[in-house]
């Protein structure tokens, strides 16, 4: 079990003291403006990004001592899908889930074999395993990113806006897969710390929600508790109404200071 | 262009300037471009054409464009008179580098020549090909030294430069002397089979003025095809010559692709007798070519090789 | 699709088969039989001096020469995610041509045969140090392609300022030949010079090509996977340069092949960066033997360069990429 601790981080211009603490098992989603610091502080849990002040822990294990191998193994990350450089077939960019653990494409042996083939069976892509990667849809292919996280079979997972630009069955279902994982299966068994932009796919989906702008957390805590009017208003200079946990955003409040976009 | 003008083109590079002919596209097109301004009777050896204006009965200021005019020009004609050299007369190419250490150099360039005020100008290859017709434009009298491809034309043509010069007689004392030398030659009784070779890896067969040199020298030449080709690799693997006339190792430098680079050939220079040729008696064809003649039908062809600079 | 388990043996056999034909050609006139025993060292002695000294050194130059280049090609373009990327890019090969012109323009040339492949190399290896020193200290892989344009442009100059002086004709025919390549007249002197780097740097590629696959996903993507990406991208360079430099050593500057061998490649390893670097490297190999083979038969009146045949076949096959990228990436 790894759990996921931020720890004092401090990118200068971009991120303030920042802590925060992903438990096994946890879905956390981190929400706010474009700006407010989300997808640096994620690249600081992967050392994409050093912190100038602070450290990023899995586990006891300060991320920085670590290879980049120990450091996957740990963690499997899902960035904002780019085009790939070439069109490479599905099974094996789900195989390059298995980087970590010292795999070849085309000569994979047992156990990656394995694990490519239920993290293709588990994001339905079994049938399209043989096909190539720009023959398929934006959500086909959101879906073999994913399969290529759990493939890894890593107890913590990252990903950074993982639905945008997908279509509404797309975006339910790559949720649905995320915790999925975060509850063991797809070969999880630790946490998942996800970006995202829609309110209410987070508020549907996360154990706890973290609310950053201008590089600080300004709550963290369950929906319930953070999912606010008021909240909303601070953050996005929205006006709102939440009825549970499905929110419906009215328009921009005059008179706010216009969020960093 | 036709076909019929290449040839000779390339060959005349060679047998004026370094003896080698050049095999890239560069230096085809330099050939060419040389070729389209030399007159157009091509043959073994040719008239030089007589300056379009008369020189002057006593030309007291001579610039000569490229280092065979130097030559000429060192040895028909007092220093004094001579205003300007060709900035490759003082180079181990030259044959009478010794006598150009005083005299002053000009680049070729019109702009140069022409300021310093000369009452004739002699080249055969220098200026390019349009330098007759610009200094006969400038009112400048232009000797062109023709090309010379066996011995006969080389006396025809130091004659006709000496004419123009002005010195008919120093130019019969350079034949005279010439044929005399020649009759002198001891040419080698059993002919023993030569290969010429060059640091650039090209020899030589019949059609050539080397080839020439190496027949009045008494030797047969193991290039049995003519013109200029690339030292036969293949051939030297089944048979072998018993001399080699060795051209151009104290002037020239090997090429990366060279044939002389090759072990085969190389093992040719280190085990046969060798005669090193050097490379100002061979360039230009012009009468110190029986220097070489000379080398060769003096050599012993028992003589124990002489080991050459480069591996 | 399914091709790729044969192709590497399809591979291997065809440059036995095209080292064969190499050997088949030449000034005299051979027959197989002839062939055949020279080549198990039996019958004529002179047979013998021609196919093992002559013919064979000649056709293994042209292969190792193409084998450098498909590799490096491979790695490179896996490394920098552009089917565009070649050898060339390093700048490798333009200062590689120039520190050897330099050698032959101040006479050092005539010292030793083997000043002029040294020099080759050395400035290889400079151009090589240079970049592989920019691949620590930056993070992005366009500036190793700009520093790599810098030299390739520094070193054009140069030697166009060094063709200016050229002292006679033959300097002249000398720097065409380095910058159009040829393997005319290599023995295997030449190539036993030109191994150990080519294997250094072929080693050093076969090392670090798993990293390659992993790029496809973006370098972000790709570190996340597990990639130390410093460590990736200098022992790429490091590699290419090496056996870039040996082949340029061997024959001078080559150009195109190591874009276009990779790109034949690719459909065949299911547009794995990483599976393309074995076959790359001998279709490289092969297309380079049989261009040289080309060089020997078409009867032009000079003889045509190597690396003239590999630009005429290469230089289309590089805008064809180029615009079917253009049509994928748009």
């Amino acid at each position: 079990m790894t759990d996921l601790l931020f720890q004092n981080i401090t990118v200068t211009g971009r991120v303030t003291q920042v802590d925060l603490h992903l438990d096994c098992g946890e879905l956390v989603v981190i929400l706010g403006p474009n700006g407010a610091g989300k997808t640096t502080l994620l690249k600081t849990a992967l050392n994409l990004i050093k912190p100038d002040k602070g450290q990023v822990f899995y586990g006891s294990q300060d991320n920085q001592s670590l290879s980049p191998i120990e450091r996957a193994k740990c963690v499997s990350y899902l960035p904002q899908i780019r085009p790939m450089a070439w069109p490479n077939i599905v099974r094996d960019i789900v195989a390059l889930g298995r980087y970590s653990h010292g795999a070849s494409l085309g000569r994979l042996k047992g156990q990656d074999k394995m694990a490519v083939n239920e993290a293709l069976s588990a994001c339905g892509l079994t049938h399209f395993s043989e096909r190539r990667i720009d023959s398929l849809s934006g959500g086909e292919i959101a879906r073999v990113h994913c399969a290529r996280a759990f493939a890894a079979k890593a107890p913590l997972l990252i990903a950074d806006e993982p639905v945008a630009a997908l279509d509404l069955h797309h975006q339910f279902k790559i949720m649905d897969l995320i915790r999925d994982y975060t509850r063991g299966h797809h070969g999880g068994n630790g946490g998942a710390l996800v970006v995202l932009h829609d309110i209410n796919l987070a508020a549907k989906y996360a154990d706890r929600l973290v609310w950053m702008k201008d590089g600080h957390i300004l709550a963290n805590g369950t929906v319930k508790d953070t999912l606010t009017t008021a909240r909303l208003a601070d953050i996005y200079g929205v006006s709102a109404s939440i009825n549970e946990t499905s929110v419906q955003i009215h328009g921009v409040l005059d008179g706010q200071p216009n969020p960093k976009a | 262009m036709s076909l019929g003008l290449i040839n000779p083109a390339l060959a005349s590079l060679s047998d004026l300037e370094y003896g080698k002919p050049m095999k890239s596209p560069a230096a085809l097109l330099l050939g060419l471009y040389i070729a389209a301004g030399l007159t157009a009777c091509r043959a073994q050896g040719s008239q030089n054409s007589s300056p379009a204006i008369t020189a002057p009965a006593k030309p007291m200021r001579i610039v000569s464009l490229d280092f065979c005019a130097d030559q000429y020009l060192l040895k028909l004609i007092e220093p004094e008179r001579i205003l300007a050299l060709s900035p490759d007369a003082r180079k181990p190419i030259s044959y009478l580098n010794d006598k150009a250490q005083n005299i002053p150099n000009v680049r070729p360039s019109a702009e140069d020549v022409l300021r310093l005020k000369p009452d004739l100008i002699i080249r055969s290859y220098g200026g390019g090909p349009n330098a007759a017709e610009f200094f006969t434009q400038a009112g400048l009298p232009v000797i062109n030294i023709g090309w010379a491809g066996d011995f006969e034309a080389i006396k025809s043509v130091t004659q006709n430069v000496a004419n123009d010069l002005g010195v008919p007689q120093r130019g019969q004392l350079i034949t005279a002397d010439m044929d005399a030398r020649l009759a002198a030659i001891k040419p080698h009784a059993n002919m023993p089979e030569t290969l010429y070779m060059t640091p650039s890896g090209t020899t030589t067969g019949a059609g050539s003025l080397v080839h020439q040199i190496m027949t009045k020298a008494g030797l047969g030449n193991f290039q049995t095809q003519s013109g200029w080709r690339d030292i036969p690799l293949e051939r030297l693997a089944y048979e072998q010559p018993d001399f080699i006339a060795a051209g151009f190792f104290d002037t020239n430098i090997e090429n990366a692709w060279s044939t002389m680079r090759h072990p085969i050939a190389r093992k040719q220079i280190a085990t046969r007798p060798a005669v090193f040729l050097d490379g100002s008696w061979l360039s230009c064809g012009a009468w110190f070519a029986i220097d070489a003649v000379e080398a060769l039908a003096n050599a012993s062809n028992t003589a124990p090789p002489t080991p050459i600079s480069t591996p | 699709m399914n091709f790729h388990r044969a192709l590497i043996p399809a591979l291997i056999f065809a440059s036995l088969m095209s080292l064969l034909a190499a050997c088949a050609l030449g000034s005299t006139p051979m027959s197989f039989g002839q062939i055949f025993n020279a080549f198990i060292g039996r019958g004529n002695a002179g047979d013998i001096v021609v196919i093992w000294q002559i013919r064979l050194p000649r056709a293994i130059s042209a292969f190792c020469v193409g084998a450098a280049l498909g590799a490096s090609g491979a790695a490179l373009q896996g490394l920098l995610r552009n089917p565009l990327a070649e050898p060339g890019i390093l700048g490798v090969s333009a200062t590689a041509s120039l520190t050897a012109t330099f050698a032959i323009y101040y006479g050092i040339v005539s010292i030793s045969a083997w000043t002029m492949p040294i020099a080759a190399i050395l400035g290889a290896l400079l151009a090589t140090t240079i970049i592989a020193l920019a691949a620590v200290k930056t993070r992005s892989v366009v500036t190793l392609i700009l520093i790599g344009v810098g030299l390739s442009s520094f070193a054009g100059a140069t030697m166009s300022l060094l063709l200016n002086f050229a002292p006679n004709p033959f300097f002249l025919a000398d720097m065409i030949n380095w910058t159009l390549g040829s393997v005319a007249n290599r023995s295997f002197a030449d190539i036993l010079f030109a191994l150990p780097f080519l294997i250094l740097g072929l080693g050093i590629l076969l090392s670090a090509r798993r990293g390659l696959s992993a790029l496809t996903l973006g370098e972000d993507a790709a570190s996340g996977l597990g990639v130390n990406l410093k460590k990736q991208r200098v022992l790429i360079v490091l590699g290419a340069g090496i056996a870039t430099g040996a082949s340029v050593a061997l024959a001078g500057a080559i150009g195109f092949v190591g874009i276009v061998a990779p790109h034949v490649i690719r459909p065949f390893v299911r547009h794995d960066p990483a599976r393309t670097l074995i076959p790359s490297s001998l279709l490289a190999g092969v297309f380079l033997v049989i261009a040289d083979i080309g060089v020997r038969v078409l009867p032009t009146q000079n003889e045509l360069k190597l690396g003239v045949v590999a630009a005429l076949i290469g230089a289309p096959a590089f805008i064809w990429i180029a615009m079917q990228r253009r049509s994928l990436h748009d």
